[in-house]
């Protein structure tokens, strides 16, 4: 019942960002045909199709893969401090079952919807590529799906603690955008790129820029960096794990 | 009172903001960038792009979008609409007074870095222009004011609670597809200066002018959507 009435509380959030990444997608599969024909790329020689889906898609910087993170953040949202604010609180918690399992269950199945959309942008460039004539390796678009997935899940995992800390109208979408923005701030300091920690540039994970197991002449993944993703899933995990016990220990 | 319950709603949004943005703009000026692209930069272009062309204008830019959040239908979701709405006041006010306040903490971000850089600046031996500083928040101003417009028409019409910043950050989006095809310039990219600064021979960014005539086109765009908010807001049964 709990996973139901998570799934139930977020499915207009899903649905619509389902939605939006499916129409971007599309929208930039089909933009690139009608480049390729009036010959409209700025750079010359032009990208090749795998190069500008890496750009345009995967990488970064007004990519959707912005987008999405953004979209994950949103998903994040909700739990007992608004149903608070709603006067709906007392009711969930009159139910006879822990608080853990309220956080399990909403973490658990906004993990599952992060991992759902994180596969839209690859799945419909896949679908729709051979309708513009062009192809795109099925290998690569599950690689980027799966760093989407678990990279979503750390911010997914941020944002959730952010709405299980801050109360207050739409207070806590704006600490968890702030938030993400100091850790973009952070990683760009020159002296983290000297440490392994920056392995764990989350941003340069799901895009791949920079990293040992991307191949920028090909624009294509090598090979998945299990340890890495190990690692992001896990500080997901624990950052899920600190929301619980934060809200365990709240009065509400 | 309306003054100080639209503030006391909007105030944690605001300082969050607010203190995200001083946050880069202090980062800007203590780590300024040396080369860009590979390409030897000066401080002020340095601040430029960490600030008004990248990461700042971004944050403000999306940011605002929950200053424009609110209002009678969420009241009526949360159930408090029936004490505001009882209030001998006109429904009218009870929408102008938190588009005002709005508006007011708008400006007061829009100046948070004119304020901040030339003064932190100092601090580290540099010195950025106020003036070309001032240009950029009117640029901010100007151009967050449809978006922080959107936000408010949205929160009016749709009571979700987050159908208003999705529904603006959707539109956002997708303005900045097809606002430039048909001759309207991408408020992210407008808010930047790009079109308004050219590169110096010195690789200074000297502001060159600024768009009067879009900043005016938007700024009836979002009184526009603040009439049409408070129409809305006259006619709805609570």
């Amino acid at each position: 019942m709990l996973y139901l009435k998570s799934w139930h509380e977020s499915r207009i959030r899903f649905l619509l960002s389902l939605v939006f990444l499916c129409g971007i997608s599309s929208c930039v599969v089909f933009y690139f045909a009608y480049l390729h024909r009036y010959d409209r790329f700025r750079t010359h020689p032009s990208p090749d199709y795998a190069h500008y889906i890496w750009a345009v898609i995967f990488k970064g910087g007004n990519s959707v893969r912005e987008m999405f993170v953004l979209i994950v953040l949103f998903l994040g949202m909700g739990g007992l401090l608004r149903e608070r604010a709603h006067g709906t609180a007392a009711f969930s918690l009159a139910l006879p079952i822990s608080r853990w399992r309220f956080v399990v269950a909403r973490g658990l199945v906004g993990i599952l919807e992060v991992s759902a959309l994180s596969f839209v942008p690859a799945v419909t460039v896949l679908a729709l590529s051979p309708a513009i004539g062009q192809s795109f390796p099925p290998a690569q678009a599950t690689q980027f799906a799966i760093l989407w997935s678990a990279c979503g899940a750390a911010f997914f995992a941020g944002a959730f603690l952010c709405s299980a800390l801050v109360e207050g109208e739409y207070a806590s979408p704006v600490t968890a955008l702030s938030a993400l923005a100091l850790y973009s701030l952070t990683l760009s300091i020159s002296v983290f790129g000297k440490y392994p920690l920056n392995t764990l540039n989350i941003h340069s994970v799901m895009s791949g820029e920079g990293m040992p197991y991307f191949r920028p002449e090909t624009a294509q993944v090598i090979a998945l960096p299990w340890g890495t993703l190990i690692c992001i899933f896990g500080l997901a995990v624990g950052l899920l794990a600190l929301s619980a016990y934060v809200t365990q220990r709240q009065d509400f | 009172m309306l003054w100080i319950k639209a503030w006391r709603e909007t105030r944690t949004r605001f300082l969050l903001i607010a203190a995200i943005l001083a946050a880069i703009c202090a980062w800007a000026v203590f780590f300024p960038q040396t080369q860009i692209e590979g390409r030897h930069v000066d401080f002020r272009t340095s601040v430029y792009q960490f600030v008004y062309y990248g990461k700042a204008k971004g944050v403000f830019g999306i940011l605002v979008i929950f200053m424009g959040t609110g209002g009678l239908l969420r009241e009526r979701s949360l159930r408090t609409a029936a004490f505001t709405l009882s209030l001998p006041v006109s429904r009218l006010r009870l929408v102008a007074i938190p588009a005002a306040v709005g508006l007011a903490e708008l400006t007061a971000l829009a100046l948070l870095p004119a304020t901040l850089l030339p003064a932190l600046s100092i601090l580290v031996g540099q010195t950025y222009p106020l003036l070309e500083a001032l240009q950029f928040s009117i640029l901010w101003f100007g151009f967050g004011s449809i978006i922080f417009a959107v936000a408010f028409f949205f929160s009016v019409i749709a009571s979700g609670e987050f159908v208003a910043p999705i529904a603006t950050y959707l539109i956002l989006m997708v303005q900045g597809y097809v606002g430039p095809a048909i001759g309207a310039e991408f408020v992210l990219k407008a808010m930047s200066g790009l079109g308004t600064v050219y590169r110096g021979a010195a690789g200074n960014l000297v502001p060159t002018g600024l768009p009067w005539g879009s900043l005016a086109a938007y700024s009836a765009s979002a009184l526009i959507l603040f009439s049409v908010s408070g129409f809305i807001t006259q006619r709805r049964d609570f």
